[in-house]
């Protein structure tokens, strides 16, 4: 009995320094990813090149560290949720999540842009009468609200002179959207890509956003926990550097057909998504680099979302972006040239 | 003597009602300073007041309100009035209580939320599809309540009735819906609240206007406090139409006193 009383310190110190040991790291990383459009546990683009690969795994492996990713079929403002009541460590979101969840007072970093340049897709029941983007005033449009896809609406509205409150907006996902249009439900919708009812001659095109850059996407973020990235700052730079080999890969078009290939396993139309980005160039949409422009871009989120009644106060934009880790990246991986400053 | 302790015991239970909310109110403070859960999902109750004042004052709570009542009120006088008639069919026919009960009681068992997918198809998302959901809700509560007041007439009324030689309508207004009005008023409340609980849920999904939708879209837009004002100002209306409900239960049914000696 003696003995162990004698040992009880030594013990009690291994013990601390193990507990040490252990805060250095966490037992697992969590991620909320956005699902494709239909709730499918895919993504495209460089997450899906990623995910693929399983690159975060193998990042981590050696660690212990397990890695969890989370796909929310309720898109972005599901995402910001998860952030907000500690579920998720990381989320990777578009320009209006980050904006809503910013004006909302969650607490996080943006610390990676993620690719940019989504468009926005106007889709009507012929039966509405809709013929051009004026005369959706008063008519029901089903969008999936707080999205990227939600701010295109509005911007394209305001292009006609129309407000959000000039129509009926419907929330509604992808896939009840596209029910919805089919039988009635709605007079128009606002979407991704994606066009299945178009695709079966149910419903019409209207209008895009693919030659109008003004009204496409700014790039959305990878977006961090303040509580997380103070506590593992090593283990954010390296997650971060894994979204950067991503980016690299899906930058480059020698791989456009593969990311067309791998984003079939979303379950989108390879020719929708084929001609969705046919005349973007690559490597300017998927820039990592928190750059000026993107700076100034969520700038005018923020006062565009303030106007139209999106975000209820703002926010210092300067608590939002944190550079220090795609920086760092950069230089560790010798890309700080390779992307557009 | 006798009124003052009276009074009393009514002022005691006044603010023995007041106990359990300040109760909660303690404890979502506590819940709040001790960080147990996020201020941005648990939202501190000074912020929902001035959130409440904000919505208030900008019109976008009433028009919500009204467009909630404006479902409710449809709902509940169709899925209400269907569950009358079908309740005095089977009350007054053993014969329509045998063919129909069981089919009832099959699809009573249904929950709630699972007629949604069928209720889209069929109605799509418009305002006939939010109807028809708060109709179901409403329904039920109806046909048991009107079943129960109707089958119960007691037999001396019946008979009474034969020897007035009353006809089938007569007798329908003047002996079996007054012997079941008691059962039939506790029908219309409990069949109005749920209808309340229920326009909530229709308008999750596809409305553009409401307490629902309100809910909904400060989901969407991490606005949780909108989201919790809902929930209080859902709540309050309903506990406001029990109550007047129930005094209105009190004053029609106050001849039962002098009738037969029992009080409600």
């Amino acid at each position: 009995m003696k003995h162990w009383i004698k040992l009880l310190p030594i013990v009690s110190l291994l013990f601390m320094s193990v507990s040490a040991q252990a805060s250095d790291k966490p037992s697992v990383i969590r991620f909320g990813l956005v699902g494709n459009a239909y709730g499918k546990p895919y993504t495209s683009g460089p997450l899906g090149y990623v995910n693929e690969y399983g690159l975060l795994e193998k990042e981590f492996a050696k660690d212990g560290i397990k890695i969890e990713l989370s796909y929310f079929t309720g898109a972005g403002p599901a995402v910001n949720e998860a952030i907000a009541s500690g579920l998720d460590d990381f989320g990777s979101v578009g320009d209006l999540v980050v904006v809503v969840g910013k004006s909302g007072g969650l607490k996080v970093k943006y610390i990676l842009a993620s690719g940019g340049g989504s468009n926005t897709y106007i889709q009507v029941n012929p039966a509405s009468g809709i013929k051009t983007l004026k005369d959706l005033k008063g008519k029901r449009i089903g969008v999936n609200k707080g999205t990227y896809i939600h701010l295109g609406l509005d911007r394209i509205l305001d292009g006609v002179g129309l407000k959000e409150k000039d129509v009926k907006l419907v929330n509604l996902n992808a896939g009840d959207a596209n029910n919805a249009l089919a039988t009635n439900g709605v007079d128009a919708i606002a979407s991704s890509a994606d066009r299945p009812v178009v695709d079966q001659g149910i419903a019409k095109l209207l209008y895009d956003t693919r030659k109008a850059p003004q009204y496409q996407s700014s790039p959305g973020g990878l977006l961090v926990s303040e509580s997380f990235a103070k506590k593992y700052p090593e283990i954010t730079k390296r997650v971060v550097k894994v979204f950067i080999k991503g980016q690299y890969w899906a930058s480059q078009e020698q791989n456009r057909e593969k990311q067309l290939i791998l984003g079939l396993k979303t379950g989108s139309s390879y020719k929708n998504s084929k001609d969705d980005i046919a005349d973007q160039d690559l490597k300017k949409k998927y820039n990592p680099q928190i750059t000026a422009s993107v700076e100034k871009k969520y700038l005018e989120i923020e006062d565009f979302a303030l106007a139209h009644g999106i975000i209820r106060r703002k926010f210092n934009l300067d608590t939002l972006f944190d550079k220090s880790y795609s920086e760092a990246v950069l230089k560790e991986l010798g890309l700080q040239n390779y992307w557009e400053k | 003597m006798i009124k003052n302790l009276l009074h009393r015991f009514a002022l005691r239970d006044k603010l023995l009602a007041l106990i359990v909310p300040l109760l909660v109110l303690t404890l979502w403070q506590s819940v709040l300073s001790l960080h147990l859960f996020s201020e941005l999902i648990l939202i501190p109750p000074l912020t929902l007041v001035s959130t409440f004042i904000e919505l208030a004052s900008s019109g976008d709570l009433t028009n919500n309100i009204l467009a909630s009542l404006q479902r409710v009120i449809t709902g509940f006088l169709v899925g209400g009035s269907l569950g009358f008639i079908l309740g005095v069919v089977t009350g007054l026919s053993p014969f329509m209580n045998r063919v129909l009960k069981p089919l009832i009681k099959a699809l009573q068992q249904v929950p709630e939320f699972a007629w949604m997918p069928l209720i889209i198809l069929l109605f799509g998302i418009d305002e006939l599809a939010k109807v028809v959901f708060v109709a179901i809700g409403a329904f039920y509560p109806m046909l048991f309540n009107t079943y129960q007041g109707v089958s119960g007439v007691p037999k001396k009324y019946q008979e009474l009735a034969w020897v007035f030689d009353y006809r089938r309508f007569s007798y329908l207004t003047k002996v079996v819906i007054p012997s079941a009005l008691p059962s039939i008023i506790t029908g219309i409340r409990l069949s109005l609240g749920l209808s309340w609980m229920f326009v909530v849920g229709a308008e999750l999904f596809g409305a553009d206007a409401g307490l629902g939708y309100m809910m909904t879209w400060g989901r969407q837009l991490f606005q949780i406090d909108i989201v919790m004002v809902g929930l209080i100002v859902i709540g309050a209306i309903g506990l406001v139409m029990n109550s007047l409900l129930l005094i209105i239960e009190k004053r029609l049914l106050s001849w039962r006193i002098a009738f037969d000696g029992r009080t409600l």
